[in-house]
């Protein structure tokens, strides 16, 4: 089966300096990659460069046989791919609710009753139903990285990223995210995983990339990475 | 969506809506007509640059751009009754150019690249002028006279257009409210905030920049319209610097973006001021002083926007 | 040809005292990442402070010293309590430094009046080799040039190291020791100095009259922004480049045209250059 994702021979550099040296890797429907290596060797670059955000030097993004690479973060995202990260980005003066409602509703022009319904039903699986009311400003860290994952979720994306979601979370909230992102890929959904855990990657990924310094990559289950002590906790 | 503050809005215009048949005073009308209109006015910036986020620097070509655009067509010999509509069309249409022009900047730079074009527009105002055989001067600093569609010398030309600003004022609050509180108004408000994160989730940046940017010149047009057709002509000072900055001035003061604040306020800065007959030169210190004082107060060091 | 020549001349002296204004807004924008649009009424400043100084008896480059140090105090104190708290929001500080522009043309208005006025000079033209030399234009542009190298001389002090440090990596600086915030006030109050000098020594040479800030406004906009952003030594090298252009389009045109044409530099300027500057500001801020 053809994967969902291509990732082929990206590059990329700023101000200089080489980031990426031609990544390569791909997806599967369904699949976890983790995405795992020393901080300023391109992970969330590779993120930012599949949702759009970032124009690569060199190289292709496919997803479920459709050229990414030079359409803009809008048409990406409605094509199926949800993005969180790495400092939470909430819509400080919309409320939770809003926050959601805003993606759900975004092919849209006007508002239909399914849409409250499907954000309130989101935001009830990620745990804040309790706090749809608030200004997302107000929320704890933890919260506002549920927020993220509420708000990429949103879009019915059919790939995940996440920059690193599990940062800074207490070891309840860490339990209750991984429950929901298992249970978000039992049914189907595939997801780009960068987290430096290993307890994390061992947990969630399939696969994991391993970023180097030197622009290398490595490739493998995160078994056969541990095993060579390539992986850190 | 605040029904109380609607309410009050809706009883206010009612009374508002009294006041010809109450009084013939010339003054008074004559405040309230410009009250009308330039609160139409601050309306377009504060859905632009108050709402969507976009700093207008320029806010007066709207306004003037359409009191110009009817001068021109009077000129071109027009007739009387196109005149509004085909400005008001003209001028949202640049605004719609400038808006997709100028996409890629934001914050000080949107607001300086837009000053700029609309200072340009206010050079040429004064720049451009020519006089004819009979010795009358047309354009620069006497403008240009707009052919207006009712009789100026008539009695009731006040009380009408009273009612017809004070309908269009209604119709903006109303109609800019509504879309504040809506579907649409909330994606506007959402890339307002952080366009990166509202990219992500589907909302296309630029074709809400033109939209934002043409509904703004819209209201704005509006404004210079009505002016054109009250004044009877279109003089360069509704192109001016000191304009546009006035603009921005009440929507930040009177709490921006949130339509019912501005209006009310620049209603009540416009009927004092006038009343008292406050010269332009304390008026632009009562300005500019609020200016810093509410920058201050709503952006200052350990408030969030 | 002997028109042109002196023209260029012209413009090119010209232009040394405009590179005064535009160096101090560049700088100021390299330090504070603000655009700071109450710089033409600093040059106003000095243009009124040295009228009302020759109007009573005195000599107008006697009034340099004392347009620099009030200007640097009125720049300090501005960046201090009108920029500094807010910061952070890119056009709110663009509106306040608007508000604080217009705010002074209405003070110029009140205290010497809407009328156009203007200075005599002090230094005569004199005949050289068939052409017309100014000899003031000259001095101003000399001065201007003195005070430039002065500045360039100063930024490579240690003091001077530590302001384009600030300017490059503010977080890195604060972390070496450095009084940033110190080092932003200083600094844009010197800029706002550098304008009102500029502003004495043209004074001979046009009106007086309160809005007249503008121009050198746009024109140092025109500068920093055809220059790069925040580069020192491109606002100069465009101070000459832009004070030539000028000069032309007002001598052949019309002043109105010089400054429509300045006008659309910036408009043009911020349509091409954006996403490279405004990609490195965003980064920072």
């Amino acid at each position: 089966m053809e994967p969902l994702l291509v990732v082929s021979r990206l590059t990329k550099g700023f101000d200089g300096v080489q980031v990426l040296h031609g990544v390569s890797f791909s997806v599967g429907a369904g699949e976890v990659l983790g995405l795992a290596g020393p901080n300023g060797t391109g992970k969330t670059t590779i993120l930012n460069i599949i949702c759009g955000l970032v124009r690569p030097d060199a190289g292709a993004v496919i997803f479920d046989g459709q050229d990414l690479t030079e359409l803009p973060p809008h048409r990406i995202a409605a094509l199926g791919v949800g993005r969180t990260f790495q400092l939470p980005r909430p819509l400080r003066e919309l409320t939770v609710f809003e926050n959601v409602l805003v993606a759900v509703a975004a092919g849209r022009g006007v508002l239909r009753a399914r849409d409250r319904a499907k954000a309130r039903e989101i935001l009830a699986r990620v745990g804040l139903s309790d706090r749809e009311l608030w200004p997302a400003g107000r929320l704890s860290s933890g919260a506002m990285r549920r927020l993220e994952v509420a708000r990429a979720l949103a879009t019915c994306p059919r790939l995940l990223l996440l920059d690193e979601p599990f940062a800074a979370l207490s070891i309840k909230e860490e339990r209750e995210l991984m429950a929901l992102l298992k249970s978000l890929n039992r049914q189907g959904l595939a997801m780009i995983l960068v987290s430096h855990s290993r307890r994390i990657l061992r947990q969630l990924a399939h696969r994991v990339l391993l970023t180097t310094a030197e622009g290398t990559f490595r490739e493998g289950t995160p078994g056969e990475l541990l095993a060579d002590g390539e992986l850190e906790t | 969506m605040n029904r109380a503050a609607v309410l009050a809005f809706v009883l206010v215009v009612s009374l508002l809506a009294v006041v010809p048949w109450l009084t013939t005073d010339r003054f008074l009308l004559n405040l309230l007509i410009l009250a009308n209109i330039y609160t139409i006015y601050v309306l377009g910036w504060d859905f632009l640059g108050g709402l969507a986020g976009h700093s207008n620097g320029g806010h007066a070509l709207s306004f003037g751009g359409a009191a110009y655009l009817s001068g021109l067509l009077t000129l071109a010999g027009c007739p009387a009754w196109t005149i509004p509509a085909l400005s008001l069309f003209g001028i949202t249409l640049v605004g719609a150019l400038l808006g997709w022009l100028f996409r890629r900047l934001d914050g000080a730079y949107l607001l300086l690249a837009t000053l700029a074009v609309a200072e340009v527009a206010h050079e040429l105002s004064l720049a451009l002028g020519f006089t004819t055989p009979e010795g009358y001067t047309i354009g620069g600093e006497g403008g240009l006279p707009v052919a207006p569609l009712l009789a100026r010398e008539a009695d009731w030309f006040y009380g009408c257009l009273f009612w017809i600003s004070l309908f269009f004022l209604a119709l903006t609050v109303l109609v800019l409210y509504w879309i504040r509180c809506s579907l649409p108004g909330l994606k506007i408000k959402a890339l307002a905030q952080d366009a990166v994160v509202a990219q992500t989730v589907g909302l296309n940046p630029d074709r809400f920049r033109v939209a934002t940017f043409a509904a703004g010149t819209l209201v704005g047009g509006l404004a210079g319209v009505l002016y054109a057709q009250y004044m009877g002509v279109a003089t360069p000072s509704t192109l001016s610097l000191e304009f546009s900055f006035v603009a921005m001035t009440v929507s930040i003061a009177g709490g921006k973006g949130t339509i019912i604040g501005p209006a009310v306020l620049s209603y009540l800065l416009n009927v004092l001021l006038g009343w008292l007959w406050v010269a332009p030169v304390v008026r632009l210190l009562l300005y500019s002083s609020v200016a810093i004082l509410a920058a201050r107060w709503f952006f200052g060091r350990g408030r969030e926007a | 040809m002997e028109q042109e020549l002196q023209l260029a001349l012209s413009g090119l002296l010209a232009g040394f005292t405009y590179a005064l204004v535009a160096v101090g807004l560049t700088l100021v924008f390299g330090i504070t990442r603000v655009v700071n649009l109450s710089h033409g009424a600093f040059f106003a400043l000095g243009a009124f402070v040295t009228c009302s100084v020759v109007q009573w008896g005195g000599r107008g480059f006697l009034a340099l010293p004392l347009v620099f140090v009030l200007s640097l105090l009125l720049g300090m104190g501005l960046e201090r309590w009108v920029i500094r708290p807010v910061r952070r929001h890119h056009a709110v500080v663009a509106i306040v430094t608007l508000a604080v522009a217009i705010f002074m043309e209405q003070i110029f208005q009140l205290v010497w009046g809407p009328d156009y006025q203007s200075i005599p000079r002090e230094l005569p033209l004199v005949g050289f080799m068939g052409t017309l030399v100014d000899l003031q234009q000259i001095a101003a542009a000399l001065v201007a040039v003195v005070l430039l190298l002065v500045l360039f001389g100063l930024l490579r002090t240690r003091i001077g190291m530590a302001v384009r440090l600030v300017a490059q990596d503010p977080e890195g600086a604060a972390l070496v020791g450095i009084d940033v915030p110190r080092v932003q006030t200083v600094v844009f109050g010197v800029a706002c100095g550098l304008a009102a000098v500029a502003g004495n020594l043209t004074a001979f040479a046009h009106s007086i009259y309160p809005a007249m800030g503008r121009v050198p406004l746009v024109m140092a906009l025109a500068v920093v922004i055809f220059g790069g952003l925040g580069n020192v030594h491109g606002a100069l090298v465009a101070g000459l480049i832009l004070g030539l252009v000028a000069s032309g389009v007002s001598f052949y045109v019309s002043p109105e045209w010089s400054y429509i044409t300045m006008l659309l530099v910036i408009a043009v300027g911020l349509l091409t250059r954006p996403s490279g500057l405004l990609g490195r500001v965003g980064r920072r801020d």
